[in-house]
């Protein structure tokens, strides 16, 4: 050999910060409150969400005419703080989504990569079970479930991982079968790499991309669900706060306390836009191609 | 070493590899030339096990690829190994060298760190890259600096035969040289056998013994290569031939040495697939398939009714 090849000098790692460079400020700023609130709700709040105050029953929030700032949201029909039980309701939202999401996509993926790397027969299987789950409307298997097991946050979480996994696993498959092709996957093959260790070191690494912006954009989806089925008495019990139970409990007084209901609402509407718009800008940003989803 | 019989493989109706038999003698280096879409790919394919022949045998030192046993089957992952085209698209983004080199020998082994480590820093210093290179990710290299890593790591189990999918046609012409000589330096170094798929007649001229030309999905000439190049004994090879251009101004390419285009594998011709290109078909082209005879020099057969017609039949060269 007479040519040395010279090695080109390493980049300096990119940091994990950095990567956050033109992300949309207000979204994550949502979104970074809420995940603070789940975290450490108590201690910001000015009530104990379940403090009932019947003497301070139906306050209007600050700017009405009525309205003081020690409640500043108002309070609802039992004259409990409605900031309070906001931030608090943050709790089951957050929690609710990190599981939801960790086992739908953490299922949806699994099965996507076999389905999409063994082809044939497997994934024709696969792929109609997927089918036919997608064709059962989700609340109607929500009462099921419900039914079944006890109302509360784990339903919640199996009914969103049921309702979701396929999602993913669509998607991810139709990610494997074009990774498949890869030369680098032959290769490993030729090498005589075996099955699980193509999946973990090829596929997984590469379809990362993808499920963290599929896992971004559930989010909105996943706190309007846990809502939804809170609201429909399926989810989130008392004495648990959920931003569904709120408007569920307010509802009866929608003629005369109109924000009982309308500040959960609008903190279920901030969070899922704050969520689908960092989930655009991060598609956008790792994986143009996703643009239909 | 390696044989092909009667190896033929069908996609539906498209006959990709349509009846091939061939044999890849040990340490030497037999291409496999012809026009995209004449097999040769699928041919590597099927010798790398990434597909399977729908008729035929692949014996590899005598043994049916078809036959093996799971752990002969790791035998023969370890012994045949493959550079692919694109330097770009065989190595992992994902991945540090360091990882890609020493993918091939953790599906066999379970080296310790420290001698892993040394082993990776010796195969890249077998194709000419520094140990530094080692902990970088393949973005950071060139073309032929990323081809000298799949070298590296198809050298990485030491094995016997390597299948070089088009090695160079990626690769800028000026670093062409370089990773040929490199691919030449570790042949004699390891004793490897070569098989290399090629459409450059002029990389093949130089690099190979031997050559076997494929037209849609047929070998239809095989034999030492200075016996191919000299004495071009199928009407496509000398077509094939004549098209490759000269570094000569007054060099005149011949009219139309090739008539048409390639015919489509999904319908090929009847009989020779070449015979509705061919400059000199008779009226048994179309009728039936020509066997493969002698032509000039050891080895040497090709596929054609002239050919036949004008020596006697002496035997079908087809079994090895």
């Amino acid at each position: 050999m007479t040519d040395v090849v010279q090695a080109p000098i390493p980049m300096p790692r990119m940091a994990w910060l950095a990567r956050l460079k033109g992300a949309p400020v207000i979204p994550l700023v949502i979104l970074g409150t809420v995940v603070f609130c789940a975290v450490a709700g108590g201690l910001v709040a000015p009530f104990d969400p379940n403090d009932a105050d019947l003497d301070a029953a139906f306050q209007p929030p600050f700017w009405a005419k009525e309205g003081s700032w020690s409640h500043p949201l108002g309070t609802d029909n039992l004259g409990r703080d409605i900031l309070s039980r906001i931030i608090a309701g943050c709790r089951v939202s957050v929690i609710v989504s990190l599981y939801a999401i960790a086992f739908s996509g953490a299922i949806g993926a699994l099965v996507g990569m076999i389905s999409g790397y063994f082809g044939g027969r497997v994934d024709q299987v696969i792929m109609r079970l997927v089918e036919i789950q997608m064709s059962i409307p989700s609340i109607a298997l929500a009462l099921l479930l419900a039914a079944a097991l006890q109302p509360g946050l784990g339903t919640v979480v199996v009914v969103i991982v049921f309702t979701y996994w396929t999602w993913y696993a669509r998607i991810i498959r139709g990610e494997v079968l074009s990774l498949k092709t890869r030369d680098y996957v032959a290769f490993a093959r030729v090498a005589g790499v075996s099955t699980p260790v193509i999946l973990l070191r090829h596929l997984l690494p590469n379809i990362m991309n993808t499920l963290l912006v599929l896992a971004t954009l559930q989010v909105g989806q996943v706190i309007i669900f846990e809502a939804s089925l809170s609201f429909l008495g399926l989810g989130i019990q008392q004495p648990d706060v959920s931003w569904g139970l709120m408007l569920s409990d307010a509802r009866q007084y929608i003629s005369n306390a109109w924000w009982a209901i309308t500040m959960p609402g609008i903190a279920i509407m901030l969070t899922c836009l704050a969520a689908n718009l960092f989930g655009d800008w991060l598609r956008d940003r790792l994986d143009p191609r996703l643009r239909q989803m | 070493m390696l044989v092909l019989d009667q190896v033929s493989k069908h996609y539906g109706a498209v006959k990709a590899v349509d009846g091939v038999s061939l044999t890849v003698p040990e340490g030497q280096t037999l291409a496999l030339v012809g026009e995209s879409g004449c097999g040769k790919t699928t041919l590597a394919k099927l010798i790398l096990m990434l597909e399977k022949p729908t008729t035929g045998r692949i014996l590899f030192d005598g043994q049916d690829l078809a036959q093996m046993s799971r752990s002969q089957l790791k035998g023969y992952r370890r012994q045949v190994q493959a550079v692919f085209q694109d330097p770009y698209a065989s190595l992992n983004p994902r991945l540090r060298v360091a990882s890609i080199v020493a993918e091939p020998i953790l599906a066999h082994e379970r080296p310790d760190r420290a001698s892993l480590k040394k082993r990776v820093e010796e195969l890249l210093d077998h194709v000419g890259l520094p140990a530094s290179a080692a902990s970088l990710f393949p973005h950071e290299f060139s073309g032929g600096q990323r081809q000298r890593i799949a070298i590296a790591r198809a050298l990485a189990l030491r094995p016997r035969l390597m299948v070089l999918d088009e090695p160079v046609s990626a690769l800028d012409v000026s670093i062409r040289a370089q990773v040929l000589n490199l691919l030449a330096d570790i042949q004699q170094e390891f004793s490897l056998t070569y098989l290399v798929i090629a459409h450059d007649l002029a990389l093949v001229e130089h690099f190979s013994t031997q050559t076997a030309v494929a037209y849609l999905g047929r070998i239809v000439e095989h034999g030492a290569t200075e016996d191919v190049f000299g004495a071009p004994s199928h009407p496509y090879t000398r077509a094939l031939l004549e098209a490759v251009p000269q570094p000569d101004p007054d060099h005149v390419l011949p009219d139309a040495a090739l008539l048409g285009e390639i015919a489509s594998a999904l319908d090929p011709p009847s009989g020779c697939h070449f015979h509705p290109r061919c400059p000199v078909a008779v009226p048994i082209c179309p009728r039936e398939r020509p066997a493969e005879v002698n032509a000039p020099g050891a080895g040497h057969t090709a596929a054609c009714h002239l050919l036949a017609a004008a020596r006697p039949l002496e035997h079908a060269a087809s079994s090895p």
